[in-house]
């Protein structure tokens, strides 16, 4: 594993990226982290309100990886086999039966799951063990996913009438939870422009499937020196209201982070490290990292949550500790 | 040089810089502590006597000085720190991670060692370059004004500071003197005078006041300087020649009691003034005493614990040598006194009466070149003096025995000192002056030793 390998295939991220941003305004840290979560071998949870064009990313994504896509729009009614698929029975030209497994939507390498918190929990954990077992079991066989194979799941923050969030253990298979915002005023501009006029030019394919599992190896393959491991470690420790020495810490949060979180951050800085041709973890890495990987598996007390005060400032607050003195 | 050693040798060289930045750092900020802690105790002080309050001060100013550097080790910059020094001048926390392989091997690890060790040099200019504050200007600032605090306090010190002074001083004098009285006793030849000056030593030991101090060692002393005069007549013991004889030893002791007296005197006070006699007269040496032939001696009376008075029994060896008796006073006014004169044509050894004790005898006549002797005994308070009857000039004079011997009894009677009317100082001194005046002629006394005479009448009345 040669290093000018890491330049290339940073080389080869920053493609991706400047082909997704010719469709794509702005949305530059969902772009990002779709990105690395792809490389990382997560999946990722993205929190926005409707028409901010979150199936375009993916679909974006999809286009310029090469990979499959399918989209599931989540309702109170689907039901899992909806998701995996089903065996149904077959007649065949000579007159006998058989059961064929008819693969559902979740047997792409790219899904889309729109708006996850409107099935029941039994749909939604039929995805989920799809998402972590990437393996999905019907009729007593076990069939393997796609690879790659990454879901997007999304969620309304508002309109929760009648919608089942997603639990802690749930929420925590996901790599990272994407905010995306509103775009500003030109970047509004420019999504008219684009979409009001005439059709866009055809997306470049900048990578196979084959390519982004190397990228995956590459990634996994990033040095993560004992300082950055310990500091990433000091950050996760520090989201634990019993261990954080943080006063705001043990006043509004009732759950910390586990060991999955500390995976996703450095899967995440991994990930971001390979984006920039780099071989090894920054420190810049596990700050940019941070709030991605952590805010989903910060949950909030009823102090927290009536203060207003939102898991991205507690996670500033503890990065700003735990790598404090620490250029990055 | 691999890359490995290369970027350590780079980090021991970020951590030697960053460890003498600390130290002045943490020294600065130990000084400023101290000084504080030093002017804390110097202010309470102020409303306490404590003997040795500056000494304390500078213990308290060390103490926290070394508390402050020793509690401040944890924080001593060590390889991390110069790691994440030298890291702030590459990009990418290269050196850092460099740094903190913790000896994974691999491709990747190894191209990062080179990579980072390439970048060591540059890393390490930069680090060089950059401004650093050896000192912390609020850590300077309130070193300075606790400084000031010091210096305020130690320039103008309270009552209670002034009087832990004195207090000290005095601890000090008698310190010394007991110090010296032992170095003595190792010099000294005589097992018995060896004896005295432990028992002295021991007294000192027990001794809190400095007069006290001199006065014990002007008593043994004397008592040496006696016993030496006694060798003179064939009792002097024998001396191998190497240790001291009772006579040195006598001598370093007033030049001991001498030296004591002076430093007390830096504080107002003198062991005379208690009633004792002053150390520097009682160096005694056969030598210069008298003059040879022309020695006399008056005894007059001797305070009971010490020599006293600021009349010295001194001895001057000229033709118009004036011997005196020290006066009798004190706590034990049965005690003899010694003074000592030289004679000229006829020098009388008198006792002088400086303290009012009452004093009897103190006279004595010298014949020219020969001792005077004259003997007395003084009894007492020390504003009260026996005056003889007016009549006693009339009878005839007897000679005097002579100093009483160590152990012995004064003989009395012998000389016209007889107990007379007990009468305060200030009025008997009226008398003195005239007895004096009306004798003055007769005595045939040189003309400067009649005006001394005069003179020393017309200070008493003044101070009275």
């Amino acid at each position: 594993m040669e290093t000018e390998e890491y330049a290339e295939m940073g080389r080869a991220i920053r493609d991706i990226r400047d082909e997704v941003g010719k469709f794509i305004v702005g949305q530059k840290e969902a772009v990002d982290l779709i990105l690395f979560s792809i490389i990382g071998g997560g999946h990722a949870l993205l929190e926005g309100l409707p028409g901010l064009g979150k199936t375009m990313l993916v679909r974006t994504f999809s286009e310029v990886l090469d990979l499959g896509f399918s989209r599931i729009q989540f309702t109170p009614d689907l039901m899992p086999s909806d998701i995996t698929g089903t065996s149904i029975l077959e007649r065949l030209p000579d007159g006998g039966q058989r059961f064929v497994f008819r693969e559902g939507p979740i047997f792409s390498e790219m899904v889309l799951a729109d708006e996850i918190n409107r099935a029941t929990p039994k749909t939604q954990s039929a995805l989920l063990e799809a998402m972590g077992e990437r393996t999905v079991t019907v009729l007593g066989e076990t069939r393997r996913m796609a690879d790659p194979f990454f879901v997007l799941a999304t969620q309304n923050p508002i309109e929760l009438e009648g919608t089942y969030p997603l639990p802690e253990a749930q929420l925590d298979r996901f790599l990272c939870k994407i905010l995306v915002p509103y775009p500003d005023r030109e970047e509004l501009k420019e999504i008219m422009r684009r979409t009001t006029g005439a059709d866009p030019a055809p997306l470049k394919k900048v990578m196979d499937p084959g390519a982004v599992r190397r990228a995956r190896e590459l990634a996994r393959a990033v040095v993560l020196p004992e300082e950055m491991l310990d500091a990433a470690a000091r950050i996760v420790v520090a989201t634990r209201p019993e261990k954080s020495d943080i006063p705001d810490i043990a006043r509004f949060v009732r759950i910390g982070s586990g060991p999955r979180g500390l995976q996703s951050l450095i899967a995440l800085a991994k990930s971001r490290a390979l984006s920039e041709g780099r071989y090894h973890v920054s420190i810049a890495d596990l700050r940019a990292s941070a709030a991605p990987a952590l805010r989903h598996r910060l949950i909030l007390g009823y102090e927290g949550e009536a203060s207003g005060v939102t898991p991205d400032d507690l996670i500033g607050k503890i990065v700003g500790e735990a790598l404090s003195g620490v250029r990055s | 040089m691999d890359s490995s050693a290369l970027l350590e040798r780079m980090i021991g060289k970020v951590r030697r810089r960053l460890g003498v930045l600390w130290a002045a750092r943490q020294g600065l900020r130990g000084v400023a502590w101290g000084i504080w802690a030093a002017a804390a105790l110097l202010l309470a002080t102020r409303f306490f006597v404590l003997p040795g309050y500056l000494f304390y001060a500078a213990g308290t100013f060390t103490a926290v000085l070394a508390a402050v550097l020793i509690a401040g080790r944890q924080s001593v910059p060590g390889r991390k720190q110069a790691l994440f020094a030298l890291d702030r001048h590459v990009p990418d926390n290269l050196i850092l991670a460099a740094g903190s392989l913790n000896g994974h091997s691999g491709p990747l690890e190894a191209r990062l060692l080179e990579e980072a060790a390439g970048r060591a040099d540059a890393a390490l200019a930069g680090f060089r370059k950059e401004k650093r504050h050896w000192v912390e200007r609020k850590t300077l600032f309130w070193a300075a004004a606790g400084l000031g605090v010091l210096l305020v306090s130690g320039l103008f010190p309270s009552s209670a500071q002034q009087e832990a002074k004195e207090t000290e001083l005095e601890r000090s004098i008698v310190t010394s003197l007991q110090k010296q009285v032992h170095r003595l006793r190792e010099r000294t030849a005589e097992d018995e005078v060896g004896k005295q000056l432990a028992d002295l030593a021991a007294v000192l030991g027990k001794t809190e006041r400095p007069e006290e101090a001199i006065r014990e060692t002007v008593k043994l002393q004397r008592e040496l300087s006696l016993r030496d005069r006694m060798g003179d007549t064939g009792e002097r013991p024998d001396i191998d020649g190497n240790g001291l004889s009772a006579g040195e030893t006598a001598s370093e002791l007033a030049q001991m009691a001498g030296d004591a007296d002076e430093r007390l005197s830096s504080l107002g006070r003198s062991a005379a003034d208690n009633g004792g006699e002053p150390p520097l007269a009682v160096k005694e040496d056969p030598a210069d005493s008298g003059g040879g032939d022309g020695g006399g001696r008056g005894s007059g009376g001797e305070n009971g614990d010490t020599p006293n008075g600021r009349a010295p029994g001194s001895a001057e060896g000229s033709e118009k040598g004036s011997g005196q008796g020290s006066d009798g006073s004190g706590e034990d006014p049965d005690a003899v006194g010694e003074g000592e004169g030289t004679t000229g044509e006829k020098a009388p050894g008198s006792g002088e009466p400086d303290s009012s004790g009452s004093e009897t005898g103190g006279k004595g006549d010298g014949a020219d070149g020969q001792g005077g002797k004259g003997a007395g005994s003084g009894r007492g308070s020390r504003t009260l003096v026996s005056t003889p009857p007016p009549d006693m000039t009339h009878r005839d004079p007897t000679s005097d025995s002579g100093p009483v011997r160590p152990g012995g009894t004064p003989e009395k009677g012998r000389v016209p000192a007889e107990k007379g009317t007990v009468r305060p100082y200030g009025e008997a001194l009226g008398d003195y002056r005239d007895a004096y005046l009306e004798s003055a002629g007769q005595l045939g006394l040189p003309e400067e030793l009649q005006r001394v005479l005069s003179e020393y009448f017309s200070s008493l009345e003044k101070e009275d």
